[in-house]
């Protein structure tokens, strides 16, 4: 196999299509983890359902419709979910917070499938991304590269908002040192329920991009919860930008390993993941968003 | 009193300081111990041979179906709630180590056409050492990287099973329907596919892993596990290797959810991607916690009250609903599960004194896992 | 019986400890550690018993080097420790977690360390529901079981009273010379150590200031500079 021919642009740009939806995810998941230290199991079926209102949004109005109501819907889910779980079992150990939200998690996959039933849906791409464009001499389909431009400005919305606003600088000290960001007054409930909602919202963000892009199963929130567990792990949990960095490196692993042996593109994120995880067995220290 | 009264004085302080305390020799406590054994051993046998007859009381065939999943399940609710409580580390992916025995063993069958006996060795066999490499590698994480891991792990082969270079010997999305030749212990693939006909199988499977997990867990490595989950730290500092004992008890924890597997595929004949979905090991995770896991009976006992709530909810389309409902319910309220609960009910009514009860959690839901 | 050589400990760049030399020949002594705050003496506690790897330098026991013995180990040989924050077992009885140990090490008279340090009433009662000061013993009591020969107590007497303390010291030192064991102590109360100590090590910032009798070090310029400099 030419190695140079397979792996070209539209590869490239393939893994950063995936690495776009993880990133989004990923941030998400280290934001709610470097706050509050709860691990949520939850997010891939948060993810699953973001896809699939996506579908019935896309169906109901048009795509871009979907694009803004399903995150905002998720969000509120988000509120839900501060109230009824995380802030409640704020003094329980880490490990039966991880539990409910593994529990939630499952609750969320019977909701799916009791609505919409478990055969897989196709979402196709709005009208005006699909096409494809020209790039580099290859025409590479144009939704992907909407994705693309998605993650990569999300990255730096939430990079601004991370520095540049009150908020976020409160967040990120929160994430680093709780008992002083709270002596200095930070509110962190409040603060909490913004990073959920931010979250959750996120979560269903990526699940409406991702419809036109993967294929959407009630499969699809235990697959991409894996996915971004080894991204956030790897890039190190409360690092937006570790997470994005292993989201590229995670897209690469997954191109590259198709195109050598699908078993492998099957096993290497998950021997990566086993890898830091054990490299570190003293465990994740708690995140530090940066 | 946190004043350390002068060596004359102590025989002022309290009656049980006078009397020197229990440190009596290795030889009469094992004596002692042997000898309260004997009867409840005796009643247990019974219980066991019993336990055999049960077909011939219970003649719904229907319900019967409903025992042997119940202990199929409560096999694996019982691995998962004997490593938790031993080593604090709580499997969520516990559908790696049932539904990888089960393909173990429905490869056996296909792909090298051995008999139902090799076969079953050959599963138990493989898939206790495969848990051994993997708790050798994984039994050093902290709780919560530990539960991820078992997560990824089931993932990893649900998508290896799928994979289309493999289909032929994992039957891919279809899954695969074994024909095994021979006996398993006497009995032919149609007699154990019957809930009567598998019942003894399956019943004994369910004592000889609750005995195993009992006796391991009253075992001098019991104890040198607990107090590993306790401080770790400590334990090094009082001259002990804290890796081999959690490597062991893994180990062990592997080979019972692999009897769970086992069954599966003798049972059923049929090994399905399913089996190792994130939900089959969360309804083997909920028994555990609706259990409660510090007895033996507990995961056990969950399990039958799962498999009985779910007939109860009616159609299948329920459960897994159900699976997660259980698992927010009984965190929330019950953090030592219903056993635990019923358990510390009792010993509250019995003990008058302030004694705490054996395997009382030091904190609301430290009982689930140490931190 | 202990020595230690030339031992640093660095994080990074801040140098905890900085070629401490020490040396405790006796045994059945008590050696007092002191210093002032940040003086290195849990690091050194630490270096010695395995908890940290010393960046430099080397540990001696009886003449053999076990600088790169794991800690289990270095309890198999004799060398136990008790712990500044309490570190015992929550969750389970006292008496269940002495005897574990009692069990693992070879101690045949557990139930004469139990009446020495005052335990008896408390050794049914999970460990973690009982009194802070009993736990403090329970700590010591887990570092004395097993006959070891090399003892390290990390500020046994932390958060305890001044005549507890008291009390507590005269226990250790019955303790030291009925068992002819080699104790360390690291304590921030001068006036114990002084009292109780047959022989002392001063430490400041990391640096050794003394070494000798209680009067020595009483009395070295070095010492009194350090402590002045404090709140004495």
């Amino acid at each position: 196999m030419d190695f140079s021919q397979a792996f070209n642009i539209a590869q490239l740009a393939n893994a950063l299509a995936l690495a776009s939806l993880l990133t989004i995810l990923a941030s998400g998941l280290a934001l709610i983890f470097g706050l509050r230290d709860v691990m949520n199991f939850g997010h891939g079926a948060l993810f699953m359902l973001g896809a699939y209102l996506g579908y019935t949004f896309s169906g109901l109005f048009n795509f871009w419709a979907a694009l803004v109501i399903v995150p905002l819907l998720l969000a509120l889910l988000g509120v839900l979910f501060e109230y009824a779980a995380i802030r409640p079992l704020q003094r329980r150990s880490h490990m039966d917070v991880a539990l409910v939200t593994f529990g939630l998690a499952l609750i969320l996959s019977q909701v799916v499938i009791k609505v919409w039933g478990t055969a897989p849906l196709s979402v196709s791409a709005p009208p005006s991304l699909a096409g494809s464009l020209d790039l580099f001499g290859h025409a590479y389909p144009a939704y992907r590269i909407f994705l693309i431009a998605m993650g990569f400005g999300t990255c730096v919305l939430l990079a601004a908002w991370l520095k540049w606003t009150r908020s976020g600088m409160h967040v990120r000290a929160v994430s680093q040192q709780p008992m002083v960001a709270r002596m200095m007054g930070v509110n962190t409930d409040r603060l909490s329920l913004l990073v959920v909602c931010l979250g959750t919202g996120f979560a269903g963000l990526a699940g409406v991009l991702a419809g036109p892009y993967l294929s959407v199963d009630p499969a699809m929130g235990a697959s991409i919860l894996i996915s971004c567990l080894i991204v956030v792990v790897i890039g190190g949990l409360g690092s937006i930008g570790g997470a994005i960095a292993a989201a590229v490196v995670f897209g690469l692993i997954q191109v590259i390993g198709a195109l050598i042996s699908p078993t492998l593109a099957v096993m290497a994120p998950y021997m990566l993941l086993f890898i830091v995880l054990l490299w570190r067995p003293q465990g994740l220290g708690r995140g530090r968003v940066a | 009193m946190a004043v350390v009264p002068g060596v004359s004085g102590l025989s002022a302080v309290a009656p049980r300081a006078a009397t020197s305390p229990r440190p009596s020799s290795a030889e009469g406590t094992a004596r002692a111990r042997g000898a309260g054994l004997l009867k409840p051993g005796i009643v247990v046998v019974v219980l066991i041979v019993l336990g055999l007859f049960v077909p011939s009381v219970l003649k719904s065939t229907f319900y019967l179906g409903l025992l042997v999943n119940a202990i199929t399940l409560g096999i694996a609710a019982l691995a998962i709630g004997f490593l938790a409580h031993q080593s604090g580390l709580m499997m969520f992916g516990a559908a790696a180590f049932t539904g990888s025995a089960t393909y173990l063993f429905a490869i056996a069958v296909t792909q090298f056409g051995w008999n139902a006996m090799t076969a079953a060795a050959f599963t138990l066999v493989g898939a206790t050492l495969l848990s051994a490499l993997i708790g050798a590698l994984v039994v050093r994480a902290r709780p919560l990287p530990f539960a991820m891991l078992t997560l990824a792990l089931a993932q990893m082969l649900r998508s290896l099973v799928m994979v289309t270079d493999f289909r032929p010997i994992t039957g891919g999305d279809d899954g695969l329907a074994l024909n095994f030749s021979g006996t398993f212990f006497g009995l032919t693939q149609a007699q154990l596919s019957t809930p009567e006909g598998f019942w003894p199988v399956a019943w004994l499977a369910l004592c000889g892993v609750m005995l195993l997990a009992w006796a391991a867990g009253r075992s001098r490595t019991g104890s040198v596990l607990r107090a590993i989950r306790s401080n770790e730290e400590r334990m090094r500092f009082s001259g002990f290797n804290t890796y081999l004992p959690r490597v062991l008890a893994f180990t062990l924890s592997g080979f019972i959810a692999a009897v769970s597997g086992l069954l599966t595929g003798l049972y059923t004949a049929f090994a399905s991607p399913e089996l190792l979905d994130f939900a089959t090991g969360g309804n083997a995770l909920v028994s555990t916690l609706v259990g409660g896991i510090s007895t033996v009976a507990g995961p056990v006992l969950g399990a039958l009250l799962y498999v009985v709530g779910q007939d109860q909810f009616g159609a299948t389309g329920h459960l897994e609903l159900l699976t997660g409902l259980g698992v927010v319910l009984v965190i929330v309220a019950f953090p030592e599960g219903i056993m635990g609960f019923i358990r510390n009910g009792i010993a509250r009514l019995f003990k008058r004194g302030a004694h705490a009860v054996p395997n009382a959690p030091v904190k609301k839901g430290a009982d689930h896992a140490a931190r | 019986m202990l020595r230690v050589e030339d031992l640093s400990v660095s994080y990074g760049s801040v140098k905890a400890l900085e070629g401490v030399n020490l040396e405790v020949a006796q045994r059945g002594i008590l050696h007092g550690v002191i210093g002032p705050n940040g003086a290195g003496k849990s690091t050194l506690m630490d270096a010695i018993t395995g908890r940290r790897k010393p960046t430099r330098g080397r540990v001696f026991v009886n003449g053999q080097d076990i600088t790169h013995q794991s800690v289990a180990q270095r309890r198999r040989l004799g060398m136990s420790r008790s712990f500044q924050r309490t570190s015992i077992f929550p969750g389970i009885r006292v008496g269940e977690q002495l005897e574990l140990v009692a069990s693992q090490l070879g101690e045949t008279d557990l139930a004469g360390i139990v009446d020495t340090l005052a335990l008896g009433p408390v050794y049914d009662e999970i460990a973690d529901s009982i009194a802070y000061g009993d736990q403090r013993r329970v700590d010591i009591a887990l570092a004395l079981v097993g006959q070891p020969t090399l003892m390290l107590l990390d500020e046994p007497a932390a958060g305890l009273s001044t005549s507890e303390t008291v009390t507590l010291f005269q226990h250790l030192a019955t303790v030291v010379r009925q068992r002819n064991v080699t104790a360390l102590v690291v304590e921030h109360d001068v006036d114990a150590v002084f009292r109780f100590c047959d022989t002392i090590t001063a430490l400041d910032l990391g640096r050794l200031l003394a070494n000798g009798s209680p009067a020595q070090v009483r009395s070295d310029p070095k010492v009194i500079a350090a402590y002045l400099g404090t709140a004495a």
